[in-house]
């Protein structure tokens, strides 16, 4: 990994997560099981984005059934490394603000005029 | 269903309708038309059971009913937007997500759900040309 930086978007952090959970997935599988955070119109923008970044490989689908073969992706080191760094990032910035016991739905009730 | 001709039907198929100059006009498909007909043929050994099964097809499957092969939605278009951005672009890009929607599509289709799929064909057919307009703009960003 040379000078990666963890420039992640929301959509790449959603599909880094979904990718992580599986072993291989397609488009159409990634937003559906996204409920609603990812389009499938722009989803294949934002995967070769990361393939170029090398967050993720893809190969053709070798389905006979299927008319126009899909294109599988899969998560690769590099992917999973940031991925586990954005999360650890994100936990860390949520106990920063929130304090050490990191209960961000307790404050997030408190109205802000009171504090 | 009908079955398809073969080879020596079709033969007839043509030889026929240069005599009639017509579109395959069922009534006048005489008996006596095709026995003249086999004789016409080289070898002549067209049987009038496989000229009656012709005649059938002919009178059951006509031109407008016959199937046509037609191309999935959209792939003229991406035949097209191929030529303009990268090969990468089109393999990567373009053609996955044709093929995700057509699957899509095809699913309507299947549900009887045709409104569905007649946006679905229209959302395809934005979402590929915005693909290589955000490629071009890509491209003119890194310049």
């Amino acid at each position: 990994m040379e000078n990666c930086e963890m420039n992640l978007s929301k959509n790449e952090a959603v599909i880094l997560s979904l990718l992580n959970s599986e072993t291989e997935m397609y488009g159409l599988e990634m937003v559906k099981k996204s409920e609603g955070k990812l389009k499938l119109g722009t989803i294949y923008l934002t995967l070769s984005r990361m393939e170029e970044k090398g967050f993720a490989t893809s190969r053709k689908e070798l389905d006979p059934v299927q008319v126009v073969p899909r294109r599988l992706y899969k998560i690769t080191g590099t992917g999973a490394r940031i991925y586990r760094a954005w999360t650890d990032a994100q936990s860390a910035f949520n106990r920063r603000l929130y304090g050490e016991e990191n209960e961000p739905q307790v404050c997030q009730l408190k109205p802000l005029s009171a504090t | 269903m009908s079955k398809i001709p073969n080879d020596k039907q079709h033969k007839v198929t043509i030889q026929f309708s240069r005599n009639a100059k017509t579109d395959f006009p069922g009534d006048a498909f005489d008996i006596r038309e095709t026995n003249q007909l086999q004789q016409e043929l080289q070898g002549g050994d067209v049987s009038i059971e496989a000229l009656l099964e012709l005649r059938e097809w002919l009178e059951n499957v006509g031109q407008e009913k016959r199937p046509c092969i037609q191309h999935a939605p959209g792939f003229r278009l991406v035949e097209f937007l191929g030529n303009l951005c990268h090969n990468t672009t089109l393999e990567k890009r373009l053609k996955p997500l044709h093929a995700e929607y057509l699957a899509l599509h095809y699913e309507a289709l299947k549900e009887k759900q045709y409104g569905k799929a007649r946006w679905l064909k229209l959302q395809m057919r934005a979402y590929l040309v915005y693909t290589v307009f955000d490629e071009i703009r890509a491209l003119f960003k890194s310049r």
